[in-house]
């Protein structure tokens, strides 16, 4: 990289330091952020699956994460949820009394959050989550 | 008795006045669009008034007014930094500040970025057949993106941890993983080794 840029050292370096004693510096893009949000996804009873869909339509897989709530297991059927959050994508342990999935991908227009449950529980289950969509590319 | 200037303190003040008018426009002239070490300054007036410090190859402070722009061309003649009253972006090289996708950018003031608020490492030792639930205070507000790093001491390694809730029997029956709510990061380390293990984790709340 020829010698023009932007260099921020961290206290006690100066920019001749290396990269990572740096704040910031040119030669590395930072995540910047497109969309932040929190919602709730809500599961009904006697449905396997619900998808919540958000909308970037940037054009190009961007990164993204989602934190979100999950199930209690020692409460089969009534499966309350522990308000704490987890990242996405993680799956309970088969074999289980419930077999729960959090799930999220993107494609090129949206971001999917996918909740599921191989057995069904006896109320609407509902899960709030945190997402984070960036407008620097998957890949 | 009223206070005038006589007419020989009026000339005097005068000629002062407009030798340094003459100063400050030789000085507008030299530097505006003039290579200044590695900064061009072609958009922007630049006064005594807004320059505090200036040395040979250097503006060691100064400001900049409303619709001026200190910008920084790189080598493949690309504007590469801008600075405004109000903005501040950095594209990627081969890329033009003004023109260029968000992606194609390095930072951008209009922008969050993701900022490490908070940071910390948690030295510990756990008994054998032993889950221990260690706590980190968060003072950040939602949202934020918790992220842990923890030293595998059979391994020898760090290993990001893991969300799911099930140990990983291939690597060892060290396990740990966490969870966090509005004001507390929970880190849950299991030790199933057989043996006393003293370890180690690093976490991280990046915040945008």
């Amino acid at each position: 990289m020829p010698n023009t840029g932007f260099k921020i050292a961290k206290s006690d370096y100066n920019i001749t330091s290396p990269d990572h004693k740096m704040i910031m510096t040119s030669k590395y893009p930072v995540l910047k952020l497109f969309d932040s949000d929190q919602g709730t996804l809500t599961k009904s009873y006697g449905e396997s699956q619900e998808v919540v869909t958000i909308a970037h339509n940037l054009g190009y897989i961007p990164q993204v994460y989602v934190y979100g709530q999950y199930l209690n297991e020692n409460d089969y059927p009534t499966a309350t949820v522990v308000n704490r959050y987890k990242l996405f994508s993680w799956s309970d342990t088969p074999g289980l009394e419930l077999w729960e999935r959090y799930r999220y991908y993107a494609d090129s227009t949206n971001l999917y959050i996918i909740f599921s449950t191989d057995a069904y529980v006896d109320s609407s289950i509902d899960l709030d989550y945190l997402y984070f969509i960036f407008y620097d590319p998957e890949e | 008795m009223e206070n005038k200037l006589s007419s020989i303190e009026q000339a005097k003040l005068s000629r002062v006045l407009g030798v340094n008018d003459q100063r400050i426009k030789r000085l507008e002239a030299f530097l505006t669009g003039q290579p200044l070490g590695t900064v061009r300054f072609a958009d922007v007036s630049i006064t005594n008034s807004k320059i505090s410090s200036l040395s040979a190859n250097k503006i060691t402070s100064g400001s900049i007014g409303v619709g001026q722009e200190i910008s920084v061309l790189g080598s493949d003649g690309n504007k590469m930094i801008s600075m405004t009253d109000d903005h501040f972006a950095i594209a990627k090289q081969g890329f033009d500040v003004d023109t260029t996708d968000m992606k194609n950018k390095i930072i951008d003031s209009d922008i969050p970025c993701l900022k490490f608020i908070q940071s910390g490492k948690r030295d510990f030792t756990i008994n054998s057949s032993t889950t221990t639930v260690y706590e980190e205070t968060i003072t950040t507000s939602f949202p934020i993106m918790p992220l842990v790093f923890v030293y595998q001491p059979v391994l020898g390694l760090y290993k990001v941890v893991p969300q799911y809730q099930w140990p990983n029997y291939f690597d060892e029956y060290f396990h740990a993983e966490i969870s966090f709510d509005a004001t507390k990061l929970y880190v849950t380390v299991s030790n199933y080794t057989g043996a006393q293990r003293t370890s180690h984790y690093y976490w991280f709340i990046p915040y945008a």
